[in-house]
């Protein structure tokens, strides 16, 4: 299963990579939401997990163009956020995504809250 | 994959072991959290008087990267001041900033460094203290205060290197490579002050990081000690776990970064000419 992963700060998208790596995803990783909308196309990614806060598009701005791609609305979108607060939720949900994990997330258990999310 | 030798010893640096990553990148965010907390203050002062014209993005987006490093590298305390601080910072738009509070939750995040240094995750391993038989030299001429904090170094797995006089502790220094400098202002004879100066003149000495002991605590002092070339300063009573912290970061700041240049070394520098 190929996930897309956007995050900006390098540390949080090593461990993240790595953790998901090692639950059996196939993992690419970009820094921002521009460079997911360019290679979503070519990469064809199971999901795509979104930073909220990335400089240049961030996850919001995103999601809302996936959404509105015909080809690209049906991949399911997860969003890594520090901001777990229901209003928050509610407008990730509201734009398509399927989900949030919560900032700071348990990094070695990664895989598995994403699995339980693509599974739901 | 290249299969690995069972006998093998683990790397201590796994590329493709997220724990040993997060333990990696943990030691990056403790050798960096006194200068990123330093960016944090001054910029806070600066939006506390001028507002929004203040650096409020800037502020923002070191605020939101320390909570979230710092709660995924085992910083629970230090992640929780930092969003408070990111939401105060909405106070800025709405005219409504709170500064006295953003002050405090400051100053709560800078100590939740301290106390979250002290309960590290399991991930980090069996040794919090880390000590690695480190060799830390203690330069203290009042044998009890030496007593406790060689006893203190030893609990946390360093090697203590005791000296009781400014006079030895240069010649010490030479003959025993230590790790980290632990130097009291007072001593008799040559005193830390005079130490400290030589020992960063000390071309094979100059890269050992001093850590400065003294009763007194002006801020003249404070920086007569860091000017002379002192890493970082400590106002007696010394606070064991703050001792133990402070070490903990200026070791980290002298672990080596795996794919990033490290300097030139003298050996390799020979073979350098800049405009010959």
């Amino acid at each position: 299963m190929k996930l897309l992963l956007a995050e900006d700060e390098p540390d949080v998208q090593l461990i993240a990579r790595l953790s998901l790596k090692k639950a059996g995803f196939t993992v690419v990783t970009v820094g921002n939401g521009r460079e997911v909308l360019e290679r979503v196309g070519a990469e064809q990614p199971d999901a795509i997990l979104l930073d909220w806060m990335m400089p240049d598009m961030d996850g919001f701005e995103t999601c809302k163009r996936l959404k509105a791609d015909p080809a690209t609305a049906h991949i399911p979108v997860i969003f890594l956020t520090a901001r777990v607060q229901e209003t928050e939720v509610a407008r990730a949900l509201a734009l398509g995504a399927i989900g949030c994990i919560g900032k700071p997330f348990d990094a070695l258990n990664l895989g598995k809250q994403v699995m339980a999310l693509l599974a739901t | 994959m290249t299969p690995r030798d069972p006998n093998d010893v683990p790397a201590p640096l796994d590329p493709d072991n997220p724990e040993s990553a997060m333990r990696d990148a943990r030691q990056r965010f403790i050798a960096a959290f006194p200068s990123r907390s330093d960016s944090i203050g001054l910029m806070l002062s600066v939006v506390a008087t001028m507002g929004s014209r203040g650096p409020v993005l800037q502020l923002r987006q070191i605020v939101h990267r320390t909570s979230g490093l710092a709660g995924m590298l085992g910083f629970p305390n230090v992640s929780v001041h930092a969003r408070e601080i990111e939401e105060l910072l909405d106070g800025v738009d709405r005219g409504d900033f709170d500064a006295s509070r953003a002050n405090l939750t400051f100053d709560a995040l800078e100590q939740a460094f301290t106390d979250d240094l002290r309960h590290p995750p399991t991930w980090v391993g069996p040794d919090p203290g880390a000590g690695g038989n480190r060799r830390i030299m203690v330069v203290e001429d009042d044998e009890d205060q030496r007593e406790v904090v060689c006893i203190n170094l030893r609990a946390a797995g360093y090697l203590p290197v005791p000296v009781h006089t400014g006079d030895m502790a240069l010649e010490a220094a030479r003959e025993q490579k230590p790790d980290l400098i632990l130097l009291d202002a007072k001593l008799p004879g040559m005193d830390g002050y005079t130490v400290c100066r030589l020992l960063k003149a000390d071309p094979v000495l100059a890269s050992t990081p001093v850590l400065f002991m003294t009763v007194r605590s002006g801020l003249d002092d404070r920086l007569v000690g860091l000017t002379l070339g002192a890493d970082d300063y400590l106002v007696k009573p010394v606070d064991m776990p703050e001792l133990m912290a402070r070490i903990q970061i200026l070791l980290a700041r002298r672990v080596p970064v795996p794919g990033r240049p490290q300097g030139v070394g003298p050996d390799e520098a020979k073979g350098i000419r800049i405009n010959p």
